[in-house]
């Protein structure tokens, strides 16, 4: 009986809220509107050790046409040296005192790290009344070449490289469930120390989402002025392969490094959302490990983003 | 004689009252959000001929007022629901006739667009008719089936040099 009553306390405010697919993380089928140009500023955070590391996202959105929608993201970050130190890894396998986890002693500099294109095609619509089932594909291509000192590639900051996937996303009343899954293949990065040429191997990876999103307030519209606060929780992964690490083209293997093996990890993202005015969008998340972690970051991280469309007539 | 005289001027002008459409009733598939429902409002005012629109956010029921003196597009309309991200789930016109006689499942010229009336028995129309507009742009699939053998009878057939969009709609 009183599990049945803090079941109830704990699923009631839930039942006041509608479904919502704005997701704070992870892209939903649907695409921006035609000609529309949406900004977003995404920041994250995460202390380290000695320092707090950051990343900052200046993404363009634009909608090209109903179904295709063209995405650019700036990446700039604290999480990378302009080249790797001459021990990133030596040539018995063993690292110097700098991977992700061991104190470092030096601050990393801000740098711009990548830029990111994806382009998203919504090939499937099926809507109804406040509901809708649709998917997408999109295709992601980034340039740059970072001194990214783990196996898990990020074609948002870490990697250049290329990625493609499908998403699906289901949107009834008062529920909104989106999953995707999607490949990633890496570019390699190579430096020369004294004695050789260094070429680093990222992992090729598979990531996946699935995301819940509900729209709590307002119970009911009045206007478009009224603010929105929509809840969130997504379940953000990867599996990645293990770094390959050459020097000279001959293979070095490496020793007992977790950070440069093969891994997967699923991580739990809450999020509140709040929409002003119908447009100005402020979303506030953190993630947290749920299986496995990942070796990028040091959790939890933190998410602030702000978003708004631009309309041009 | 002098009252004669006024109410056949008043008949005149009523007779006389512009053929036009006046406000579109659309109903929105596929959304819950006010953001969503602002994206529509802004795609469709992006239109020359809309004058305003006016959304329900709860119904998602955008309640669209042309401008008099402009060509109306029923079928941009619809373009630009689903230039926001969204579709059509029914769309009716409100149309002001002027005594038209319409045959039997007639047809309709209207600023060179062709307006074909389904499943119609003729009869004079006259003043303000809403028509529901029929067909995959206009409403959502399980609508859509059941219209699905619509077709332009004969005597609606334009000439080679039409170019205009043809409709299929029903007198509600």
């Amino acid at each position: 009986m009183k599990l049945r009553f803090l079941t109830f306390c704990a699923l009631f405010p839930l039942a006041l809220c509608q479904a919502q697919e704005l997701f704070p993380h992870a892209d939903p089928a649907s695409n921006i509107p035609k000609g529309v140009l949406g900004i977003r500023l995404f920041n994250e955070g995460y202390q380290e050790i000695n320092q707090f590391r950051s990343l900052q996202s200046v993404r363009f959105m634009l909608g090209l046409s109903s179904k295709l929608m063209l995405t650019q993201s700036f990446n700039f970050s604290n999480h990378h040296g302009k080249k790797f130190p001459a021990d990133f890894v030596r040539n018995d396998g063993t690292i110097g005192n700098h991977t992700h986890g061991v104190p470092k002693g030096n601050k990393y500099p801000y740098l711009f790290e990548n830029l990111n294109l994806n382009i998203k095609y919504r090939f499937l619509s099926i809507d109804g009344e406040k509901r809708h089932f649709r998917m997408a594909a999109y295709l992601e291509a980034a340039g740059g070449n970072e001194a990214h000192d783990e196996a898990e590639p990020s074609l948002m900051g870490d990697n250049g490289g290329a990625g493609a996937g499908i998403i699906a996303t289901k949107l009834h009343n008062r529920f909104a469930i989106s999953g995707s899954i999607g490949g990633i293949l890496p570019q390699s990065y190579s430096f020369q120390r004294q004695d050789s040429t260094l070429q680093i191997k990222y992992g090729k990876a598979i990531n996946y989402s699935l995301s819940i999103g509900l729209l709590c307030l307002p119970l009911k519209y009045k206007n478009y002025k009224q603010t929105n606060v929509n809840l969130y929780a997504e379940f953000i992964g990867k599996a990645y392969q293990g770094a390959q690490v050459f020097s000279n083209g001959e293979k070095i293997i490496i020793a007992n490094v977790p950070a440069l093996e093969k891994g997967s990890y699923i991580e739990f993202r809450p999020s509140v959302q709040f929409i002003f005015n119908s447009n100005l969008r402020i979303d506030l998340s953190m993630s947290t490990p749920m299986i496995n972690r990942s070796y990028v970051k040091s959790a939890p991280v933190y998410f602030f983003t702000i978003q708004r469309y631009f309309y041009f007539k | 004689m002098k009252t004669k005289i006024c109410l056949l001027i008043l008949l005149l002008a009523l007779s006389s009252a512009k053929a036009q459409f006046s406000v579109a009733r659309i109903k929105v598939n596929g959304l819950t959000c006010s953001a969503c429902s602002y994206a529509t409002q802004k795609s469709l005012l992006e239109l020359d001929f809309v004058d305003s629109v006016k959304m329900d956010l709860n119904t998602n029921l955008a309640v669209v007022t042309f401008k008099p003196s402009k060509k109306i597009d029923i079928q941009l309309l619809s373009k630009k629901v689903y230039d926001a991200g969204f579709s059509v789930g029914s769309l009716t016109a409100i149309f002001t006739f002027n005594s038209y006689t319409l045959s039997e499942n007639g047809c309709f010229d209207f600023e060179g667009d062709l307006y074909h009336f389904e499943k119609t028995a003729s009869q004079i129309l006259n003043g303000a008719t809403t028509l529901q507009f029929i067909g995959k742009k206009y409403m959502d699939k399980t609508e859509q089936k059941k219209w699905k053998d619509v077709k332009i009878e004969d005597n609606c057939k334009q000439d080679k040099n039409f170019s205009g969009n043809i409709y299929n709609v029903i007198v509600q």
